[in-house]
């Protein structure tokens, strides 16, 4: 399975990264803006996509509408990261089509099996 | 007929001289022996004095014929006054005037008749002393001349006795004129005494001449001290220099009608009297200056309080940061302080008299006035927030809190006024700090975390003990810190209002029970049992918001509990509210520091954070959250025997029945 991670923080990719292959065996790509996710996307066709809600330039919104506005990538599940815990900030993102809302800080042990979870549960 | 002789020319004058003599009604003494002499020099049976006034001829003094009047116009004396000389009828009978006249033909029988004129010093005949007889006859020149000259006497005598009478009226009113004197000083003297002004009169060399009783008592002296007194022993000190000015002034010749004396009582005590000066002079020499003066000590001395007081205020007011209106019953501005004029941008006195409606914006739609009304009562006793109008037009929100006062001209209210635009900016700002913050810390601490997380379970290669040791601190503390992140942000976030609460009916049981599995873990791993006793209490909350409050209460109960005790979570109605406990068997909190719990990082020993682990936000947040529903948190303990943290929310019931009531 291949995750794709867009975040602006190099740091948090690299974690994220570690968790999904070390501890999840997952196949890994990264982007550090939505405006280079969305490229990515295109080109390496994830099984899903860990977004950072929080970004300069094109935000995690903004990317997620672009994705769904391109047809190669229109279907990949969204998964968004947030530092922002509020449950009414939670609702807000799930509404905007995402399968899942993963709070910073995550526990980069139970990662993966957060990450399955949500695109295992049914749509 | 008997002939009747006109009046003489000088009647009026005559009968006014007549007047004078006031003797017409009193019988004579002296003139009966006048008449008497008359008679017997004349030789005549009868002599008569007679006063002629307008009517009659009235007798005063008879001899030889007793009657005491007779008709002016058959009396023989008008026709005597008529003349100067001796008036003599030889024979009534045979004289054409007097034939018919009844006092010839009846009695007395009037044959023979003469009549000296009573001439006045002024010349007017009031009168004649005559002689008649029964038989004619006539008179010797020796008897005329006696006659005349008795007349002339007789004038005398009337005169002295109208000049004694004179006298004696006079005499008799200089002393009714000198007891009314006396009367009209006593009172005077009277109202002197008793008034409640203080009067004296000093000489121009400072004695006293007089002194009155509220001088006296005012300056503490005796009538007997004031003798020795000297007017300047009575100034203040301090303010002999003006008292010498004023009286200079006053000895000079003007009068002072508003004078204030600063005085010195007999035992030192201060007195400011105001009042008039004026001097009494004789024969232009001044002989007294005279004072009435009022003691304004007290008055002088509330003034000047009333003034500091007012000063006070008035300074309090000036300078005051928030602003303050009173309005009159109508909702016209009748005063506005300097800040209150600054946060409306007028200038002073541009708003009073104005109504309070040009101090908000235009409602589209809606009559300002009407407006007012409705809403201006809600402010009255709390704070309230409405949208101002700046004199620019801007508009901005000001916090307004009314009471209500009554003055003699009526209901007033009386307004605070507090700019809150600025604080609405700085609301704004921290909302958007904690936002950036919250992203801003939680971003390096994923990766802190992360990292050690990692490295902590090995998955990157096994770590020397030490290292592996050293790398779990580092976790459990990074742990901490998200922990501490978190909780300040809630508490933040509850302060400031920013979290909804999604209020509902909420079953107690699924509470507790969520609760309970979100800390059984731990308590596992601590060997501490927990029990539920609930009999189905249902509480009008927030169910997230109460599993945070009893998750924080057990996380407590837990940690301060030993292996092998129990923790007990307990849930009862007591309406209007729902009571939750969570009891522990632990070591208990001093009597001291049981409010102190609820307080930020306040906890019971300072090495509880390092030891027990939490942030001492813990009990905060579930103060806030309980506060939150409107309800209260509090512990009782005992030390060495273990603690019971309760809260309160409204219980379902209550809450429903209030939502169906309105």
């Amino acid at each position: 399975m291949k995750i794709l991670i867009i975040d602006d923080e190099a740091d948090i990719r690299k974690i994220a990264r570690l968790s999904l292959v070390r501890v999840g065996g997952l196949e890994v790509v990264e982007a550090g803006s939505g405006a280079e996710g969305v490229r990515t996307a295109e080109a390496e066709r994830p099984d899903a996509i860990l977004l950072d809600v929080m970004m300069p330039g094109i935000d995690g919104p903004a990317t997620l509408a672009l994705l769904r506005a391109g047809e190669s990538t229109s279907k990949i599940p969204v998964l968004f990261l947030t530092a922002k815990a509020m449950s009414a900030e939670i609702d807000r993102l799930k509404a905007l089509g995402a399968v899942a809302v993963l709070t910073k800080p995550f526990d980069p042990m139970t990662l993966p099996a957060e990450v399955k979870a949500a695109l295992e549960r049914p749509r | 007929m008997a002939d009747t002789p006109q009046a003489p020319a000088d009647e009026a004058a005559r009968l006014e001289a007549l007047a004078r003599y006031q003797i017409l009604e009193a019988p004579e003494q002296d003139f009966d022996d006048l008449a008497r002499m008359a008679a017997h020099v004349c030789g005549t049976p009868i002599a008569l004095v007679s006063l002629l006034d307008a009517e009659r001829e009235r007798f005063k003094s008879r001899v030889g014929w007793d009657v005491t009047e007779a008709p002016r116009a058959i009396s023989f004396c008008s026709h005597a006054i008529q003349g100067r000389e001796l008036f003599v009828v030889k024979d009534a009978a045979a004289d054409p005037r007097f034939a018919q006249n009844p006092l010839v033909l009846g009695p007395p029988g009037i044959r023979f008749y003469a009549g000296a004129q009573l001439l006045t010093p002024e010349g007017h005949a009031i009168g004649t002393l005559s002689v008649i007889d029964r038989a004619p006859r006539e008179l010797s020149a020796h008897q005329n001349e006696v006659l005349v000259a008795l007349a002339r006497q007789l004038i005398h005598v009337m005169e002295l006795r109208r000049r004694l009478h004179e006298l004696r009226e006079s005499n008799s009113e200089r002393t009714g004129v000198q007891r009314a004197l006396k009367e009209t000083e006593e009172r005077y003297r009277d109202l002197f005494e008793g008034a409640s002004d203080l009067i004296q009169a000093v000489s121009p060399d400072g004695r006293f001449l007089y002194t009155n009783r509220a001088w006296r008592d005012t300056l503490g002296y005796s009538a007997a001290d004031v003798g020795a007194l000297r007017f300047f022993d009575v100034i203040h000190p301090q303010h002999r220099g003006e008292a010498a000015d004023v009286m200079q002034w006053v000895l000079e010749g003007g009068d002072v009608d508003t004078a204030q004396l600063v005085l010195v009582s007999k035992d030192g005590r201060r007195i400011v009297a105001e009042g008039s000066l004026s001097c009494k002079r004789v024969d232009g020499q001044p002989v007294a200056t005279r004072a009435i003066l009022r003691d304004v000590t007290e008055r002088r001395r509330t003034e000047e309080r009333l003034r500091v007081s007012e000063a006070r205020t008035r300074s309090i007011l000036d300078n005051m940061l928030g602003g303050l209106i009173t309005l009159d019953g109508a909702g016209t501005l009748e005063s506005i302080n300097p800040a209150g004029e600054r946060i409306f941008g007028y200038r002073p006195e541009e708003l009073v008299g104005q109504h309070l409606g040009v101090l908000l914006p235009d409602l589209p739609g809606q009559d300002k006035a009407a407006f007012l009304k409705n809403e201006f009562p809600k402010a009255l006793g709390r704070v309230t927030e409405w949208q101002g109008r700046r004199k620019n037009g801007e508009a901005f929100p000001f916090e307004l809190s009314m009471f209500e006062f009554d003055t003699e001209a009526g209901r007033h209210f009386a307004g605070n006024v507090r700019d809150v635009s600025e604080r609405h900016e700085v609301e704004r700002l921290k909302k958007e700090f904690v936002s950036t913050v919250s992203h801003e810390l939680r971003t390096p601490l994923t990766s802190i975390r992360g990292s050690l997380s990692l490295l902590a379970s090995g998955i990157l290669g096994e770590l020397p003990s030490e290292a592996q040791e050293a790398v779990s601190i580092a976790d459990r503390n990074a742990l901490r810190l998200i922990g501490l992140i978190n909780d300040i942000l809630d508490l933040e976030r509850f302060e400031s209002g920013r979290i909804e609460m999604n209020m509902g009916d909420v079953e107690l049981q699924d509470v507790l029970q969520r609760s309970v599995e979100a800390v059984k873990g731990v308590a596992g791993q601590q060997g501490i049992a927990l029990e539920i006793r609930n009999p189905g209490a249902r509480a009008w909350a927030d169910a997230d918001r109460l599993v945070q409050v009893v998750v924080n209460l057990l996380g407590n109960a837990i940690k301060f509990s030993k292996a092998g005790q129990s923790v007990t979570l307990e849930a009862e109605q007591k309406p209007p509210f729902v009571e939750v406990r969570v009891i522990d068997r632990g070591r208990g909190i001093p009597p001291a520091l049981r409010e102190a719990v609820f307080e930020r990082f306040k906890q019971v020993e300072t090495s509880d954070s390092r030891d027990k682990g939490g942030t001492g936000l813990g009990l905060a947040i579930c103060k806030v959250i309980v506060e939150r529903h409107g309800g209260e948190i509090g512990v009782l303990s005992e030390e060495g025997r273990g603690s019971t943290f309760f809260f309160r929310v409204p219980e379902a019931a209550a809450r429903g029945g209030q939502a169906r009531a309105s």
